[in-house]
């Protein structure tokens, strides 16, 4: 286990208890992601890319279940395994300190709230103190001047209290008059003034404007930023993007993917990033995951990955990018359906260096060169190196 | 669009709906014969003797658009005939039964949709556990029971057996305080809230306890429906893309719940709200009839005919338009509702 | 030697059969798949074992309690008294002890009706009144929703209107109106409806043919409305004309399905809506299908689902409508074996009786238990297809 890495995950199994059988989604899932670096998860649909984004912040939803592993989470010298922890420090950490980025942003938005509405819910949620306290200081700022009424001054009350103790007796009480409730205001008007500083972050022309708009009435990618906006707000130390441009148009894509890039060094954070494109893996990751039917095949560096894939898939995966001139390349055969997945290693039946190990028992997810993890009985016997 | 603008058209279909209830009404009321509809035009019992002047003066027997027109000229100016099961004209006879019919359903209808969404969103959040079983079941009871049937059984047990609620609008001693005493000042003309304002409380508990029974009559039958769609739109709701968003964000599951998946839900339970004014007429109806209160539905049933009463006309007319317009304009309060909390609808 | 070269057969009984077997697979493995369905869901298994139970009744009610007057559906009176008697009573009425009768097994209501026999024979009442209902608003539901919902234009602009106006009336209060409007004789001039229905049908007709669907319905639709305008205003003679009897149930009957058709042509237009949409519709309008063939082998099997859970819940609240209409009054009439008409009549002993309330139970309890488990079933087979078969849901 790398010491320095912020988020290791360590033979994750996810299981579905659907009606048609149980879905073996995650066989074992072997991550880890270094601070400040992207890391990319690639692979067809159906492998198991969102489930284990999911898993990294215990949101599988039923019939999902977690049935074994860690994920690690190595923030501020604490060490956490997210899959231990109960629900109160987990809603701490979700949208604070790991964030997600969904693929339809339609879907991700809820439709009878503005969007504002939608990114002042997690500032509220998570940036209270902070934002209480830039009133308070404002405020103070006016008493000072004595400019300030008998009213803000009571305000300035109200949100020390506010501060300490959210649920305390007072607040209940001043919360239901209507003169008195003023203080709240201020704090969603702080909230909103936040919300439209990220959406001018995000590059969205007229940020006013757009804050009280409703999801139906932004196009494709601006509800995407939004969405970005949402996962960002509270600057997370890990953002979790599961295709965030698949269900874009094309040219929106490359927008969208630009922003991240600029956003990555604004907001320093370390990403995942979920695709199926190599184009955008090369684009965007230092380091790269590839998955298949539930397992991670093979993990390094980009530029070492396309330079020297090592597992068959992978190689499969590079050979069928399609160049002009040249015949089409596919890989034979379907995805396994994960209900009764094939014995030993599950890309055994379509693997043309197959051995008979091969069918019977899965390979160790072990490291053949420096920082390039391989899970494949070709490379079993070479390895001298301890597994991970 | 925006929310008044939304309204504004709304209203503008309003209109046209109305009208078109107010000829259907014409329309059935051409199936009766002329002697039949002669009470249509007459204010007063005396009126009625002399059918065949009434006939001449109102050109019963000519072509249907001259029939039309002098229908509804009365119609405008108020007079929907004589009803003689009321011994009054139609809208005074109404006007003077509202209020029972008003203090029976102002209960019926809150009890209903709160206790429906409650009983829905628990339904869905625990799918398939015992909650979810039991309120189904028991939702699914309700609807299947004969409304008139439901009130004769209530009435057996927990009053002619239990003594514990008594059928009618309030007991005699209450009664003849207020009609005798003199000391009663009727302001709006609901026991209940009356009772209060005039200082006695004991009328006002009274009226309460007759309310009991038919209130339970009228909220177990129609709760099936709120329960029901409230249950699937929750279940819907849950499954969509902004749970999983809300989640991710850090909020608690009953934040979740209440925040985001409520809303989304009640959209369908508000469209169904009208259908619940529908069942609450039509439930008023036999609830009155069985439990003897004086209001709009026993009105409305002794002038179908009910209990061998020979049938007034002008009262099963008056009351159907009366039921169509107040379904109208409860579909418009629903409308509005709806365009309200949901903005893809206002917003085009 | 010329070699007999083995063509594969194509025609012929064999091959077709084949081809029909293979066809229907898919549509069998669903129907296997909603069977499953059924089964696993043991609500939806009692609502269909309860519905059996009341059809068996219906079938076997001449055996079960054989008629003693010359219409079976009259409850027959062993005598005039007033007061009911208990569950037990001996029969001594002399033609129906030749029938067979020798007790009341559910006692006898006011006037001395069989209560056992009353709802034996109100069983087929309930399902006569049901089925037909839910059958003609059905049937015309279907026509009328596809045509508009697919066709769209002005036709469907005045039906919705039209249906809006009607739906604008709860259904009760509408069909109370009704029932007693409704005249029992009928002078029914038979002569003008064939020549509106053939004035109607021949433009659309011709028009199909020449794939002009719409208009054809449009300007039949104007042929027959300028005939039915020039009969009530300008006036035309009879032409053939025809005396209906109705009975008291009959109006109740037409009274409901009057009441009942614009619900089901708005969920069907709504569907037939939806499903125009879809890529495959386009698709079969690409390869030349008409109108007629697109409507019902594409659109409709796919925009019926909706309408049957809705046919299926709403038998049983018409049995409720029309028994609630019997017990105020101005449904069947007195000793018709209709379960709503056999409480109308008890409400009078339970109020009566107040030394013991409980003293007439079998008068009002009875019968209330056959309604109710009667709406139950149907209901909880309403429920259970909604679950089954919304599309979307099927396959959680």
């Amino acid at each position: 286990m790398k010491k320095n890495s912020i988020l290791t995950v360590d033979n994750l199994k996810v299981n579905f208890y659907t009606y048609e059988g149980i879905v073996e989604a995650l066989d074992g899932v072997n991550l880890n992601l270094m601070p400040g670096e992207t890391l990319g998860v690639v692979g067809e649909t159906g492998c198991g890319k969102s489930v284990t984004g999911l898993s990294i912040m215990k949101l599988v939803p039923p019939p999902g279940r977690i049935e074994d592993g860690k994920v690690v989470f190595n923030i501020k010298n604490r060490t956490l395994n997210v899959l231990e922890l109960e629900e109160r420090i987990l809603r701490k950490i979700r949208g604070r300190l790991i964030s997600m980025v969904f693929q339809d942003p339609r879907s991700a938005l809820n439709p009878v709230y503005t969007v504002g509405d939608q990114i002042m819910e997690v500032l509220l949620h998570h940036r209270r103190k902070i934002l209480i306290k830039r009133i308070i200081d404002r405020l103070d700022e006016k008493i000072k001047e004595g400019k300030a009424g008998f009213l803000e001054k009571f305000y300035k009350k109200m949100l020390t209290i506010m501060m300490e103790d959210p649920k305390s007796d007072i607040i209940e009480l001043t919360s239901k008059i209507p003169f008195l409730r003023g203080y709240k205001r201020l704090l969603k008007e702080e909230a909103k003034k936040e919300a439209i500083n990220m959406l001018r972050l995000m590059r969205i022309p007229d940020p006013e404007r757009v804050v009280d708009m409703y999801p139906h009435e932004l196009s494709g990618g601006m509800a995407q930023r939004v969405v970005i906006a949402m996962a960002l707000a509270c600057n997370p130390e890990i953002l979790i993007a599961d295709e965030p441009t698949t269900n874009l148009d094309v040219t929106v894509q490359l927008q969208i993917l630009y922003l991240i890039k600029r956003l990555r060094e604004e907001f320093s954070s370390s990403i995942i990033y979920i695709t199926h494109d190599m184009g955008v893996i090369a684009e965007m990751c230092d380091r790269v995951a590839v998955m298949y039917a539930g397992n991670i095949v093979e993990l390094a560096d980009v530029i070492e990955l396309f330079k020297n894939p090592l597992h068959p898939y992978t190689r499969g995966l590079l050979e069928s990018i399609p160049r002009p001139g040249q015949p089409f390349k596919s890989i034979p055969g379907t995805v396994p359906s994960l209900i009764n997945p094939p014995k030993g290693c599950r890309f055994h039946e379509r693997c043309s260096y197959a051995m008979e190990i091969c069918t019977r028992e899965k390979p160790k997810f072990i490291e053949v060169k420096k920082n390039h993890f391989v899970q494949c009985f070709l490379y079993q016997s070479k390895s001298s190196k301890k597994t991970r | 669009m925006g929310l008044r603008e939304y309204i504004i058209r709304r209203l503008l279909l309003f209109i046209p709906t109305i009208l078109g209830v107010i000829i259907l009404i014409f329309a059935v009321s051409q199936l009766f014969t002329p002697e039949q509809r002669a009470s249509l035009y007459v204010t007063s019992e005396k009126q009625l003797e002399k059918i065949d002047v009434i006939i001449q003066t109102y050109h019963l027997n000519e072509s249907i658009f001259i029939q039309f027109k002098e229908w509804f000229w009365q119609v405008l100016q108020g007079n929907l005939g004589y009803s003689h099961i009321a011994k009054q004209g139609v809208l005074q006879a109404m006007l003077r039964k509202l209020p029972a019919t008003v203090e029976l359903v102002m209960f019926s209808i809150p009890l209903t949709i709160i206790l429906g969404i409650y009983l829905g969103v628990q339904s869905a959040v625990h799918r398939d556990k015992l909650v979810d079983h039991a309120t189904r079941t028991a939702a699914i009871i309700g609807w299947s029971l004969p409304s008139f049937w439901l009130g004769i059984m209530l009435i057996a047990i927990f009053y002619l057996a239990l003594g514990w609620f008594p059928p009618e609008r309030i007991g005699s001693e209450a009664y003849n305080y207020i009609t005798l005493s003199g000391k009663w000042h009727t302001y709006t003309g609901l026991y209940t809230i009356d009772g209060l304002l005039n200082g006695q409380l004991w009328i006002t508990i009274d009226a309460l306890r007759h309310l009991v029974l038919p209130t339970i009559s009228l909220t177990t039958i129609q709760i099936a429906l709120i329960v029901r769609v409230m249950r699937s739109s929750m279940l819907e709701s849950l499954s969509k893309g902004y749970i999983v968003t809300a989640r991710a964000k850090g909020l608690s599951q009953a934040e979740v719940i209440n925040k985001h998946a409520r809303r989304n839900a009640l959209i369908p339970t508000i469209t169904v709200s009208g259908l619940l004014t529908a069942g609450m007429l039509t439930g008023v109806t036999i609830t009155e009839t069985v439990f003897n209160i004086d209001g709009i539905g026993r009105w409305a049933a002794w002038s179908a005919g009910a209990g061998g009463s020979v049938p007034d006309i002008p009262g099963v007319l008056g009351f159907a338009m009366f039921a169509g317009i107040v379904y109208c304009i409860a579909n418009l309060i629903v409308d509005i509702l709806y365009a309200y909390i949901d903005p893809r609808i206002r917003l085009g | 030697m010329k070699k007999e070269e083995k063509k594969e057969v194509t025609t012929g009984f064999r091959y077709r059969l084949r081809e029909f077997k293979a066809g229907m697979g898919p549509a069998i493995k669903e129907l296997k798949f909603t069977l499953r369905r059924i089964r696993q869901s043991p609500l939806s298994i009692v609502g269909i074992i309860i519905i059996a139970i009341f059809a068996g009744i219906a079938i076997l009610a001449p055996i079960i309690a054989p008629p003693v007057m010359r219409d079976p559906y009259r409850i027959f009176r062993d005598g005039f008294g007033m007061e009911p008697r208990p569950p037990g009573s001996p029969v001594s009425e002399p033609i129906a002890r030749e029938k067979g009768w020798t007790v009341h097994y559910f006692g006898t209501a006011q006037g001395q009706y069989d209560i056992f026999y009353g709802c034996i024979w109100g069983t087929r009442t309930a399902f006569r009144i049901g089925v037909l209902v839910v059958a003609i608003s059905l049937i015309i539901g279907i026509l009328l929703g596809s045509v508009s919902g697919y066709y769209g234009g002005i036709i469907d602009e005045i039906l919705m209107r039209f249906t809006d106006v009607i739906l604008a009336f709860p259904g009760l209060i509408l069909a109370m109106a009704l029932v007693i409007a409704l005249p029992l004789m009928w002078e029914v001039d038979v002569g003008l409806i064939f020549l509106i229905a053939a004035a109607f049908l021949t433009p659309v007709i011709i028009l199909r043919v020449r794939h002009m669907g719409g208009l054809g319905v449009l300007i039949g639709l104007v042929a027959a409305l300028a005939i039915t305008a020039y009969k009530f205003t300008i006036g035309l003679s009879p032409i053939w004309v025809w005396s209906l009897q109705l009975s008291r149930l009959d109006k109740v009957l037409i009274a409901l399905a009057l009441v009942g058709w614009p619900s089901y042509t708005r969920v069907i237009r709504s569907e037939v809506l939806r499903v125009k949409q879809e890529d495959y519709v386009e698709a079969a309008k690409a390869i030349g299908c008409s109108d007629f063939r697109i409507i019902t082998k594409h659109i409709l099997p796919n925009a019926i689902y909706s309408v049957i859970i809705m046919a299926t819940l709403d038998i049983g609240a018409i049995v409720l409508t029309a028994a609630a209409l019997s017990f105020l009054g101005i449904g069947a009439p007195e000793g018709y074996a209709d379960w709503g008409q056999m409480i109308s009549y008890a409400r009078n002993w339970i109020f009566a009786g107040i030394e013991n309330p409980w003293q007439y139970w079998y008068t009002f309890t009875i019968p209330g238990i056959f309604i109710f488990t009667f709406v139950l079933g149907w209901n909880l087979l309403g429920d259970a297809f909604r679950d089954i078969l919304d599309p979307t849901l099927r396959r959680r």
